[in-house]
């Protein structure tokens, strides 16, 4: 596009980037970035907002990366933290008017917005740094802007007007289908993970909203497929009545309904066979680590016990294998650890040669994958620091050691991509510069292995004087301001600190429905808190 | 499609025949495509034509299994990057619809670039569409192609190289050219052999002016090419126009 010089355009009316009031990114992982980069210079728009002219649209972000989004502060005009739905109206509103009354200095829109509750202008804060090299303060340098920005969400998802006639692409695209969003937010506070922690608090969406959204969108767009969307489907407290209902309803329309991994007992495989008739959809199970210890550690909900008889089930139902994703490199993890992980394939191994042989159809197939840990911010593992990547590698060489069985396939995830996720997860302003180097040099698609060049970013960061190993692997503590310290997701940071204490004693914390463990959410004045 | 195993085979071209529909249904529909949807690959136009038939709400006749897509069959399946003037494909309905319908729904429905032409009901039984395809009129548009036909030898084979999966092969353009004349000095319009059992790809026609008639490779890989119409063969062997 640049040889032919052909400005990046949008996908309806080809209209170039730049010609746009505002150009919207959603951050949904942290490799993406120097692909976001490189489309706001293909789109003819100056890369750093300090470059852009009054007549430059506004590039604006949002999306889960978006709540630390210092290493791309200085390409970012605004930001908005926290769900669209009602702060992109008053942005658009505001915007208008504006326009209306012969716009002005960039600024002075920025200085408006910024007033907008959920709204961040990176600009309108200066960040100092201590000798070490830690975050000093990250203080707003004008009066518009509040010292801390809280997180916009909303609270009655039936009321938040789903889009039901979307594009539908002519090629074939990833999540190629209508997809219905059973609720935000996640029960289970999983401590490794930065989605239970952002979206909380849980709101559900009403069965009948979502059965009136599935038949209006596939007579709209001709899928004929539609997912369910959410962190956890098996915690939905409508599926039972939503799918009792869809799926009679999609086969009507002959339109597939496809399940995303649900956990497994009587109701969820009842509830597979008859959405997938002929096909038998894959399990899939994530115990993230291999022991009882750690999966105390980091609070993930799972016994062995369940796993085992979900694994029983699954074979008496005629399933002939499952796929099982852990962590490698959580905090506290040992070769014991990881050996458990060997363990618990063994033991499925077992269990299936106890299952009668006439449910035996087909050999077992077992697929357990690994990837690494990458400490988030926003999580009760936020001041932890990511294990080597020589540490890793010598966890999955053991592993794959221990698993030389032929029903069992074993893949794991690259170290180089994790350990860079992990340096830009927990970044801050200074790594910027490393991003916008990076992509002058070619650096893109990040997220695909086969272009993806460690000792490229690390070259490019050893030239600014930055060291890896301070963002992903050292210890941080408690009370080091982190870069990301004037955001506010409505998790309280005294929460996170109590929860890696217990994660620290490998004490678990009961999740929402149990009872409340006071994370601090309820500052939104709804959903699963309040219920 | 593709990449859905399907249990049951599908057999489109006998979909008049199948037990569970009833005969007359199916509707024949000449279209054409330009811009930006001729550069889509044959099962990605299969895919959009079955999401538009879904969107129109017209009653459809789908395919057994437990993924079910509409019955079409397409009479001869467009390659990437041609443009058609005059295709022909088969839609199965499972109700009786007057083609006018059939027409106006489509055509508020298609995305740009895709228009039906016109539709009739298919007849009963008989040959299915795409053995029915045995030629098929193209005219190619670039620098010089016209020009390049009156330097292509009159008589004698003109082999050229095919590339397919498992390296390329030699194959004779000349035998599977009926018609071949210069529009102007950049275009060419070409009557050629098409269908199941002797097809000739129109990229095939452009090399054999390259490898044969000295057109700039350039100019060949850059031509437009619109398919203009397809040809089946009457009782009396006479050549007929399929619509």
């Amino acid at each position: 596009m640049r040889r032919e010089g052909i400005p990046l355009f949008s996908l309806e009316s080809k209209t170039p980037l730049r010609e746009f009031d505002f150009v919207g990114f959603t951050l949904q992982y942290e490799l993406s970035f120097p692909n976001v980069l490189n489309m706001i210079d293909l789109g003819g728009i100056p890369v750093r907002t300090a470059d852009r002219a009054d007549d430059d649209p506004f590039v604006i972000a949002g999306g889960p990366c978006a709540y630390n989004v210092e290493p791309m502060a200085d390409f970012f005009d605004l930001v908005v933290m926290g769900e669209g739905e009602e702060v992109l109206g008053e942005l658009l509103d505001l915007h208008g008017a504006w326009k209306k009354a012969g716009k002005g200095p960039r600024t002075e829109f920025l200085a408006r917005a910024a007033r907008i509750p959920g709204i961040y202008v990176p600009s309108f804060y200066e960040v100092s740094y201590n000798e070490d090299g830690t975050v000093a303060s990250v203080a707003p340098n004008r009066p518009e802007a509040s010292a801390r920005v809280l997180k916009r969400i909303v609270l009655d998802l039936d009321a938040a007007g789903y889009p039901e006639d979307d594009l539908v692409p002519n090629l074939e695209t990833v999540h190629d289908r209508v997809f219905l969003e059973l609720f935000r937010g996640c029960i289970r506070g999983c401590r490794f993970c930065q989605a239970g922690y952002i979206y909380r608090p849980v709101r559900e969406r009403s069965p009948e909203s979502l059965r009136k959204q599935a038949l209006a969108a596939t007579a709209a767009t001709g899928y004929e497929e539609v997912g369910l969307l959410s962190l956890s489907t098996s915690d939905y407290t409508g599926l039972a009545e939503l799918t009792a209902h869809l799926v009679d309803d999609l086969d009507g329309q002959r339109v597939n309904l496809s399940l995303p991994s649900l956990r497994v007992d009587s109701v969820s495989l009842e509830l597979m066979e008859k959405a997938s008739k002929v096909r038998k959809s894959g399990l899939t199970f994530a115990p993230e680590a291999g022991t009882q210890r750690l999966r105390d550690v980091v609070n993930k909900g799972v016994e062995e016990g369940d796993l085992m008889r979900s694994m029983k089930l699954a074979f008496e139902g005629g399933w002939n294998g499952a796929k099982l994703y852990f962590m490698l490199g959580l905090p506290t993890e040992t070769m014991e650890d990881v050996e458990g992980i060997a363990a618990l394939a063994h033991q499925i191994e077992a269990l299936w040669r106890t299952i009668p042989r006439e449910l035996r159809l087909r050999p077992l197939d077992l697929n357990i994958s690994t990837s690494m840990f990458v400490p988030k911010p926003f999580t009760a593992f936020q001041w932890e620091p990511q294990e080597s990547m020589d540490g890793m590698r010598a966890k999955q060489q053991h592993l794959r050691n221990l698993l030389r069985s032929k029903a069992i396939r074993y893949q794991w995830h690259d170290t180089h991509q994790s350990f860079f996720e992990a340096v830009l997860a927990r970044g801050d302003r200074r790594l910027g510069a490393v991003l916008e180097e990076g992509v002058k040099r070619g650096r893109r698609f990040d997220s695909w292995d086969d272009h993806f060049r460690l000792d490229a970013w690390l070259g490019i960061m050893a030239e600014q004087g930055l060291d890896p190993a301070f963002y992903a692997n050292r210890k941080r503590p408690y009370d080091e301001t982190t870069p990301w310290d004037h955001i506010d997701v409505g998790v309280e940071r005294d929460f996170l600190v109590r929860e890696s204490r217990a994660a620290e004693a490998g004490e678990t914390t009961t999740n929402c429905r149990e009872g409340c463990a006071g994370c601090g959410a309820t500052v939104f004045g709804g959903g699963v808190c309040f219920e | 499609m593709s990449d859905r195993p399907n249990p049951r085979p599908r057999r489109p071209e006998n979909a008049s025949n199948r037990p569970n529909m009833t005969p007359g249904r199916t509707m024949r529909a000449r279209f054409s495509r330009t811009g930006a949807t001729s550069w889509l690959a044959h099962l990605d136009l299969m895919r959009v034509f079955e999401r538009t038939l879904r969107r129109t709400g017209l009653p459809l006749a789908f395919t057994q299994g437990f993924s079910p897509h509409p019955v079409m069959t397409f009479a001869l399946p467009l390659g990437v990057g041609i443009d058609a003037g005059d295709d022909v494909a088969d839609f199965a309905l499972d109700a009786d619809i007057a083609p006018e319908e059939f027409v106006g729904k489509m055509n508020a429905t298609l995305p740009e670039g895709l228009r039906i032409l016109g539709a009739r009901i298919a007849p009963e039984g008989g040959e299915s569409l795409m053995a029915a395809v045995h030629e098929a009129s193209y005219v190619l548009r670039g620098p010089g192609v016209g020009a390049a036909v009156a330097r292509l030898p009159a008589a004698g084979p003109l082999p050229v190289a095919k590339k397919g999966k498992e390296g390329s092969k030699i194959v004779d353009v000349r035998p599977l050219l009926v018609e071949l004349a210069a529009k102007d000095d950049d275009a060419l319009e070409a009557l050629v052999k098409a269908g199941s059992r002797e097809n000739l790809r129109p990229d095939l026609l452009l090399q054999a002016l390259v490898d044969h008639a000295g057109l700039p490779q350039d100019a060949a890989d850059d031509a437009e090419t619109l398919r203009t119409a397809l040809y089946t063969t009457g009782p009396d062997g006479a050549r007929i126009r399929l619509a």
